[in-house]
């Protein structure tokens, strides 16, 4: 379907006496904006700067474009854009010169180039202020203006909305989302902000203690949230009875009672069959709610899950 | 090459828009351009004009008064009459000394003011004819006057030849005013050749006398060591009355305004050393006796003595080239441009400061402000990044001391004058003169020393990149500029001579150069020999070290921040 312009296979990284990237593979394929998700120190920035040549690559192999950033780093990187945590500039200098300066690193990007970007990222005349004069939205604007001046087709983030305030992060999804849309352009977003991940991702990679744990399509996790993973919660007469009924239907449920409400997981088939039963049993039930889980909730068992395994 | 182009330009752009770079860099220039011009503005303030007639004529006036004074007090009591001798010695001497200065006598390097100086002897040996005529006391004159000769036997010659002694004095006393106040320095001159003949008999019959002793005791050490000792002074007695023969003949005036008389001079302080013979062993003991208590032989004072006469002979065959050619020595030259230009290399160290600033944090403010990220995830080796900034710093380096040569170059010809640069440089190779031009000599000397500045720029730049610390490369840096003197200090004072085969005395090599004299200073002071070459080689290959160093530690490093 589409091509991989990300591949990463098997990296590891040791520092020090820990194992920070154990055996981690994903690709990122051109037109997809891909979720790396994580909570903070399972080692999503490690993996990005081995990626980005910013650290030496203990075993494995990363290919971006084909070439291999091991042995090929100059072609490997020549269409990169990226961003790590907060993009430092040079604060002495303006955006303009900044930008300049990053231009030249690239080879030959046009003065025109340079100011199409700036009006892409709606920097406008703030360009020519002095970069320490900033406020971090706009530093984020001119990170991603350096990132995408050489129109490259890999960006890779990391944590990029860091700071941002709801206007700025709606900002620059639209932006990764047009790039990748219409640019054909493969992103690589790392993140610990899942509700964020949901709306702005094709695929999400679950990493945590340094390895791959998952990797789903957002449609995946949608559909598997709604089959198997519903929470209801009933409020009834008599909860007494209400227990002895449920735990008759299913002894595999997990029942919590707080003030006369009952709660547990369970199918959506399920829940006509309990009602039935409820109120043949002279239980009378006042209402029944559902909460759909979010995929946070779903990332959270995923990661506790590995976590007993490890351990 | 095309990419390291670009990334030189960038390192430009980022050190050149900073204001405080900019600044620094303009200062130094301004500094390598004024430094010249306002130490000769101190100079010129400074110098005490001194003037010897007007001081002496003072003095006069205070002792004049104060002997009419005791007169006074003590009437024809003790005294009075070599008092009175006095005042009148007094009187015609001060009468003498207005004389000159009406004819605008009194600078002290004026010849003229020796030459009335010289008049005292003749005005007191009138006076004490004078004074016999008089009928004054032998003891009186002799303690009032104290003329050349003995009193006692004046007073045997009869008052016909004492009036004759008298007008033959004031003759030359006219004499001696006629040449004062026409300036004629040649009638001057030729007294002072007359004098130098005069102790070339005297001193032949001196060695003859000798000479005889050896006849008769060859063993006699002592004898054969004056002999050669009077040989050597009558040799410098003879070259000296052909110098002033050769003033005479070539027309040059006694004085400090024309460099030919200023080289003659010097020819003259170096024929002292260049004919003197060196002591004896026991003469050498006794005056030595502190040195030799620190190591100092008898073998190395001979050793040193060569060498200065060496150094000496070689410099009088360099004035006597330049007085042949018409050019002057760029020490005796008046413009002192030349000479004072030659110390453009010391004009460096303001230059290696500034490289060490900008070396120091080339590397490591990337890392402290973050932008290291950003800098090394292109499409761009790390190597090259690191060379670009290498080469950034040496080419300031590079362009900085060319600039700060050139403006402190401008500085001296505003100060001093431009004509005197046309000269030439003497040199001597292989026992003859070697002319060169100044602008390539100073030129040479300028590479020498920046060979320093390299190492200074490699040692803060590699530990720039290696300990990721601007403070700690800036010490690196500064120390190298400065640490050499204190070192060799103690080198000299713990006769530590293996110091001198090390890279630490010459971690600037500004004390190398023409105008150094480190090297000079370290064989009189300190008996050991410098080898600038030798550590110009060490800082070269040191240099190269560090370099290699700092590219293997970047190229490999994980970027944590």
């Amino acid at each position: 379907m589409s091509t991989a312009v990300l591949e990463i296979q098997g990296i590891s990284k040791t520092m020090g006496k820990r194992k920070v990237v154990d055996n981690v593979s994903f690709t990122v394929n051109a037109g997809e904006v891909f979720g790396f998700l994580g909570p903070n120190g399972a080692g999503k920035t490690t993996t990005i700067k081995m990626a980005l040549g910013l650290l030496s690559i203990d075993a494995g192999e990363v290919f971006i474009n084909g070439h291999s950033v091991k042995k090929e780093y100059e072609k490997a990187l020549e269409k990169v854009g990226g961003i790590i945590e907060n993009p430092e500039m040079y604060g002495y200098l303006t955006g303009m010169t900044n930008l300049q300066l990053f231009a030249r690193m690239h080879g030959s990007i046009s003065r025109q180039r340079i100011e199409e970007v700036v009006k892409q990222v709606k920097l406008g005349n703030r360009v020519h202020d002095k970069v320490r004069k900033y406020s971090l939205g706009m530093r984020q604007r001119l990170g991603v203006a350096q990132a995408i001046l050489h129109a490259p087709n890999l960006l890779i983030l990391d944590e990029p909305t860091n700071g941002l305030d709801p206007v700025g992060i709606k900002e620059l999804r639209d932006t990764l989302r047009g790039l990748a849309e219409t640019k054909n352009v493969a992103v690589l977003v790392s993140s610990h902000l899942l509700s964020e991940m949901e709306l702005m991702c094709d695929r999400i990679g679950i990493i945590d203690n340094g390895r791959m744990i998952d990797v789903k399509t957002l449609q995946d996790i949608h559909e598997s949230t709604q089959t198997v993973l519903s929470s209801y919660t009933i409020e009834v007469s008599d909860p007494q009875v209400a227990r002895a009924v449920l735990t008759g239907y299913n002894d595999q449920f997990v029942l919590t009672e707080q003030g006369g409400l009952l709660s547990f997981d369970a199918m959506r088939e399920d829940i006509a069959k309990i009602n039935r039963l409820l109120v043949q049993h002279d239980v009378d039930v006042y209402s029944i709610t559902s909460q759909q889980k979010t995929l946070e909730d779903a990332f959270m068992e995923v990661t506790n899950g590995s976590k007993t395994q490890i351990s | 090459m095309k990419k390291l182009w670009r990334l030189l330009q960038n390192e430009y752009s980022k050190q050149f828009r900073k204001i405080s770079v900019v600044v620094i860099a303009a200062l130094i220039l301004a500094i390598s351009f004024a430094a010249p011009i306002i130490k000769d503005a101190l100079w010129k303030s400074s110098v005490y004009q001194y003037n010897p007639i007007t001081s002496e004529i003072e003095s006069l006036d205070w002792q004049i008064s104060s002997l009419e004074q005791d007169l006074k007090d003590e009437g024809l009591a003790n005294g009075a009459k070599v008092n009175e001798l006095n005042i009148k010695y007094l009187q015609e001497k001060k009468e003498l000394l207005e004389f000159a200065q009406s004819c605008n006598v009194g600078s002290y390097d004026d010849w003229r003011t020796d030459s009335v100086m010289g008049l005292d002897t003749v005005l007191r040996n009138k006076l004490t004819y004078q004074a016999i005529l008089d009928g004054y006391l032998q003891a009186d004159i002799a303690n009032a006057l104290s003329p050349e000769f003995d009193v006692g036997e004046a007073e045997k010659l009869s008052p016909d030849e004492l009036t004759n002694l008298v007008a033959e004095q004031e003759k030359a006393l006219d004499k001696g005013r006629g040449i004062i106040q026409n300036n004629n320095y040649k009638i001057y001159v030729q007294t002072l050749k007359q004098q130098q003949l005069d102790q070339i008999s005297e001193l032949e019959s001196q060695k003859k006398s000798f000479e005889e002793a050896l006849a008769e005791n060859k063993s006699d050490q002592q004898a054969a060591a004056r002999v050669s000792s009077i040989e050597s002074k009558i040799q410098t007695a003879r070259d000296l009355a052909d110098l002033y023969e050769y003033r005479i003949k070539n027309d040059i005036p006694l004085n400090r305004e024309d460099w030919r008389s200023v080289t003659l001079y010097s020819i003259a302080d170096n024929l002292m050393v260049a004919n003197d013979a060196p002591m004896a062993e026991e003469d050498f003991t006794m005056q030595y006796a502190w040195r030799i208590a620190e190591g100092f032989t008898y073998q190395d004072y001979l050793d040193q003595f060569r060498s200065q006469q060496l150094e000496a002979l070689d410099n009088i065959q360099i004035y006597k080239h330049s007085l042949e050619v018409g050019k002057p020595e760029y020490k005796q030259a008046v413009d002192a441009t030349r000479r004072n230009a030659l110390d453009a290399p010391s004009m460096l160290v303001l230059t290696t400061l500034f490289c060490v600033m900008i070396a120091s944090g080339i590397v490591s403010s990337e890392h402290s402000k973050g932008t290291i990220r950003l800098l090394l995830m292109r499409p761009v080796k790390r190597w090259k990044i690191l060379l670009s900034k290498y080469v950034m710093v040496l080419s300031l380096g590079l362009g900085m001391a060319f600039l700060s040569t050139l403006l402190y170059l401008a500085g001296n010809m505003v100060a001093f004058g431009a004509s005197d640069l046309a000269n030439p440089m003497y040199t001597i190779v292989n026992g003859a003169v070697v002319e060169s031009s100044f602008f390539l000599f100073l030129l040479r000397d300028v590479s020498f020393v920046f060979i320093s500045v390299v190492f200074a720029i490699s040692l803060a730049f590699a530990a720039s990149t290696i300990f990721k610390n601007t403070a700690l490369s800036v010490i690196f840096g500064v120390v190298t500029c400065f640490a050499s003197t204190p070192i060799l200090l103690i080198a000299g004072q713990l006769k530590l001579k293996w110091v001198m085969y090390t890279p630490f005395p010459y971690l600037s090599l500004s004390g190398y150069t023409t105008s150094g004299g480190m090297a000079s200073m370290l064989a009189e002071q300190f008996n050991m020999t410098a080898h600038p070459v030798l550590g110009a080689w060490w800082l070269v290959g040191l240099s190269a070290v560090l370099v290699f160093l700092a590219f293997l530690t970047f190229g490999k490093r994980d970027v944590k921040n």
